[in-house]
């Protein structure tokens, strides 16, 4: 049985883990961060929304953050946002660390923009990494631009032709956009046999120098000089590691400026950021435990003691034990995605606090799936004091942050990010103090 | 106007089967009118139990020795929908033990095949199987996919000269001039459209089930059809891999089948009288009993996830004040002219679906003697349904499909053991979109196109029926958006009616869910498709503040 101890024992691989862990390590503190994995920031589309949406009757989309931020605290006076004023340093710290781990993204935070996406729809976002970044749509800023959509045959995920006629038709009728958009589907030699090719495939082929050879090449044959272009927007698969390297090679290539769709539920784009904020720890010398699941959490005398199951486990292997001693935990265990909400029958649990938060009535679902009010359930979790502690769970020095907080809906706010970062930075603080 | 001998209504798999009937004995000038699409009725909300006879051999042996003949009947007739296992039933209590006794004797009665197996080789084969199971037996039962049959049975008729018109709704009906009591035709109503015309007839066949009376009433008479409400929850996975049943009197719960390769499971039944078959939902008091009675013979089925719960109507026919479980399941035969004095209509109800064939046997005898004097033969038990192979000719045409076309042997599987022959037209016809869009299900484009071509589909709905995307563990989160843009590009459609379509199917697919979320298990899968269509993607609302 391994022990380890430290100050700030962090759970949880998200944003809002990240966030805590450094700005515990900022004060001071020693921290360690533990997860199971990254939870949905694996699967994210790599830009951070601070607040895209109110959710009510007449809900429109937020375009001024700040006058969002002040409705949505008249309408939810015990949202994270109204119980906090940390929000412009807290987002600076998630920024930091992911530029310290070489995710560069940018943004002013005061205004949403727009960015075109797989479905052919728009996603907002505050804050964009670079490679979303080209692609941009500013609603006061608009330009009328000539785009090329590209798509790679074998990639199901992404329709290049349905995009182009979408993001025209969406564009111009919800003012988002003047651009007008032409498609075409290339096809990479090495592929051509295939009828289905995972974006990771794809990722992972043009992370190579043959393969980005052959990505260069093929591009520019497509890539007609007649039609005047401004923009290229292509399809989320251009790799793992090299994807700033692979953009800019594209358009040395092309003279024209490229730019991903934003994803969703892209294992290849959640990557780059996740990778980047273990590295950003690495840069911090902050230890990581990676694939380590808390299964145990108790108080022996002041301290707190988890006890972990590590690595990958199945019927043969049970896996490592460790436990980790700390003076005080930060709980990033996530919600439904991230997994720290649990399904029970019929009741909504903390498993790893053994807490019964009820059962889901009628009430908290609504049957239009998507009210605009949004679904009350997702504003389930822990309730937590001005200290980010949360109560009545029987136990001492432990803090909560994120989405395993109550009292804020991410999905339809679309404020994720900024919840992560707000709360993850105060929970980190009074844990520090 | 348009003129057919016969008009059939309801588009459930008696209506559905009545059509292959009447073609196969010529009567080819037939059309089928159908309100929403195949299936979308009872026939889509049953257990999906291919009886053979074991459910009722001691509560009901008429039914039982039916069942039985036509189980064997379909397996041959139409194999593709049919799951490629079988049933075991099994007794843990002394009642069980009892009443096993009395199952055996009148089995050996009507010669329902079955045997007798080792209990210790059926745990090791069966593992999640409750340990302390006293007896078990090896049967015919099975499952299978009650869309995919409707719709077979509906398309062979189709390819056999008959019209199929969905989305049509029969609003009235056509009296003769000179006589009011003879039915001459119908008054359609083409949903799409807002259509109103006329369709003349010799006879109209009322296939409609548990709305059988809202037919009559246009008449101006009722019929005593009492709309009866069964509750099913879809698990997430088989915990067994036969269908599974509990030896004793039919009851709520009484087991789980799978609808025909699929990697998830119905537990089934319950049965509750209600008003009116529009306005039923999910019962989740329902759902509760029956979990906790199959929980008795499968311990850790509480561990499963409920992906969904949904309902179905059945027809249940009494001329008096019986309720329930109590009204026969028997087919009733309504010949209007003998009984209210209204010739040109008769009505088929009652029944189950894994007899509707035999209903449609009797009902084309029938309309035969009114329509030409004489009953022509039936051949309906013995012709193949469009597709139909063996399961041994379903695999090798998987093989060849795979190698040619270039897709994973397991999807080609699938493809070829659920569509039979017509999979090689599938994958011949579109072969530039063989690529898998729904993973759960293991879909391939090509069939997205087919149906859009061949089988009448107004929207992601119908599609779903004739292919089942969206009906695996994933509830459509990565597929419904890819289907519907394969749809719009084929049919030419708008963006905006793309989105609409895709928006649509979405809520169809929360409807189910919306009730399983009380059960708690849904909510992550739930969850994750708030964030991917409202987080990531924005689909909820783009208008500007």
């Amino acid at each position: 049985m391994d022990s380890k101890n430290t100050e700030i024992l962090v759970l949880g691989g998200g944003l809002a883990g990240f966030v805590a862990a450094k700005t515990a390590k900022d004060q001071g503190k020693d921290v360690i961060l533990a997860a199971k994995s990254g939870g949905i920031s694996e699967i994210c589309p790599g830009a951070f929304d601070i607040l895209g949406m109110v959710p009510g009757e007449n809900k429109k989309i937020v375009v001024k953050i700040q006058d969002g931020i002040k409705n949505l605290k008249t309408v939810k006076p015990d949202h994270p946002y109204a119980r906090s004023n940390s929000l412009n340093v807290a987002i600076e710290k998630l920024i930091d660390l992911a530029k310290d781990g070489g995710y560069k993204v940018s943004g002013d935070g005061n205004k949403n923009v727009f960015l075109p996406n797989i479905y052919g729809t728009f996603t907002t976002a505050a804050y964009v990494p670079s490679f979303l970044n080209a692609g941009v749509l500013r609603i006061e800023k608009k330009e009328k631009r000539n785009v090329l959509v590209i798509g790679v045959k074998g990639h199901q995920e992404f329709n290049c032709a349905h995009a182009a006629r979408s993001y025209e038709y969406v564009g111009k009728r919800h003012n988002i956009s003047d651009d007008t958009y032409y498609s075409v589907d290339i096809t990479l030699p090495s592929f051509k046999n295939r009828t289905r090719v995972s974006s990771a495939e794809f990722a992972e082929f043009v992370d190579t120098k043959k393969g980005l050879m052959e990505l260069v090449q093929t591009v520019k044959e497509n890539v007609s000089p007649k039609l005047g272009l401004d923009l290229i927007l292509f399809a989320p698969v251009l790799g793992f590691y090299k994807t700033d390297e692979i953009v800019e090679t594209l358009e040395k290539a092309t003279g024209v400026k490229v730019a991903e769709v934003a994803s969703a539920g892209s294992s290849v784009v959640g990557f780059r950021l996740s990778r980047a904020l273990r590295r950003g720890l690495e840069a911090h010398d902050i230890p990581f435990l990676y694939g380590y699941e808390a299964k145990a959490i108790r108080n022996v005398e002041e301290k707190v003691e988890v006890d972990f199951v590590a690595g990958a486990t199945d019927y043969c292997h049970p896996g490592q034990q460790v436990t980790v001693v700390a003076d005080k935990v930060v709980l990033a265990i996530g919600g439904f995605l991230g997994g720290g909400l649990s399904r029970g029958q019929k009741v909504v649990k903390v498993d790893l606090l053994g807490l019964d938060l009820g059962s889901i009535t009628e009430a908290d679902v609504n049957y239009n799936v998507f009210d605009s009010v949004g679904q009350p359930y997702l504003n389930m979790g822990l309730t937590v004091n001005e200290n980010m502690e949360p109560q009545n769970i029987g136990l001492r020095n432990i803090f909560a942050c994120g989405d395993i907080v109550a009292g804020f809906d991410g999905i339809y706010e679309r404020s994720s990010a900024g919840v992560a970062a707000v709360t993850a930075y105060d929970a980190a603080l009074s844990a520090s103090r | 106007m348009e003129n057919y001998d016969v008009v059939v209504i309801g588009g459930g798999t008696t209506g559905t089967a009545v059509m292959r009937d009447l073609v196969l004995r010529g009567f080819t000038k037939s059309v089928l009118l159908e309100r929403d699409d195949l299936a979308a009725g009872t026939s889509g909300g049953c257990h999906s139990a291919l009886h053979g006879g074991s459910r009722y051999v001691v509560s009901d042996i008429q039914t039982a020795k039916e069942c039985l003949h036509e189980n064997i009947i379909y397996k041959k007739i139409v194999p593709q929908v049919v799951d490629p296992t079988d049933a075991l039933w099994v007794a843990r209590t002394d009642e069980h033990m009892e009443y096993a006794k009395q199952w055996m004797h009148n089995a050996d009665e009507i010669g329902l095949p079955y045997e007798v197996v080792d209990v210790k080789e059926t745990l090791e084969d069966e593992p999640l199987l409750a340990k302390d199971i006293q007896f078990a037996i090896r049967t015919i039962d099975t499952g299978f996919d009650p869309f995919r049959l409707c719709i077979a049975q509906a398309y062979d008729a189709k390819s056999k000269g008959a019209t199929i018109k969905t989305h049509t709704e029969v609003i009235g009906l056509l009296f003769d001039d000179e006589d009011e009591k003879k039915v001459t035709g119908v008054k359609a109503l083409n949903r799409l459209t807002n259509e109103i015309y006329d369709i003349s007839c010799k006879l109209v066949i009322n296939a409609t089930g548990a709305w059988g009376s809202q037919v009559t009433e246009m008449a101006g008479f009722k019929i005593p059809v009492k709309p009866n409400k069964g509750t099913m929850g879809v698990y997430a996975m088989r915990p067994t891999k036969a269908l599974i049943g509990i030896l004793r009197y039919p009851g709520d719960g009484d087991g789980l089948v799978s609808q025909g390769y699929q990697n998830t499971s119905l537990l089934g039944t319950s049965s509750v009288d209600i008003e009116d078959p529009d306005t039923q939902k999910p019962g989740l008091d329902e759902v509760e009993i029956m979990e906790n009675s199959v929980a008795e013979i499968i311990p850790e089925l509480r561990n499963a996830r409920f992906i969904r719960f949904c309902s179905g109507v059945r027809p249940l026919y009494s001329e008096t004040s019986e309720t329930g479980r109590a009204v026969s399941r028997r087919m009733i035969l309504l010949d209007h002219e003998q009984r209210d004095g209204y010739r040109g209509l008769i009505t088929i109800t009652g029944g189950k679906y894994a007899t509707a064939r035999l209903m449609a046997e009797e009902t084309v005898d029938l309309a035969s003697e009114k329509l030409v004097g004489k009953v022509i033969p039936c051949t309906s038990a013995d012709e193949l349904i469009l597709g139909a192979i063996t399961h041994e000719e379903a695999e090798e045409l998987a093989k060849k499909i795979s190698s040619k076309y270039h897709i994973p042997l397991y999807t080609a599987h699938k493809l070829a053991a659920r569509y039979g022959s017509v999979a090689a037209t599938i994958v011949q016809d579109f072969p530039e979109h063989v690529a898998v869009v729904d993973d759960s299900v293991q879909i391939i484009g090509s069939e997205v196109l087919y149906a859009i071509r061949e089988e009448e589909v107004g929207n992601i709905l119908d599609i779903r029926r004739r292919i089942r995307t969206g009906m695996g563990q994933d509830q459509g989160v990565f597929s419904t958006y890819k289907v519907s843009i394969l749809a719009k590009e084929f049919a030419g459609q708008s963006v905006e009616t793309c989105f609409e379509k895709t928006i649509e199917y979405t809520q169809e697919r929360w409807k189910g869910m919306y009730y399983a979320l009380q059960y708690a298990q849904q909510l992550q899968t739930a969850t994750l498709l708030q964030k991917m269509n409202v987080g990531f993607g924005n689909l909820d609302c783009l208008d500007i503040g």
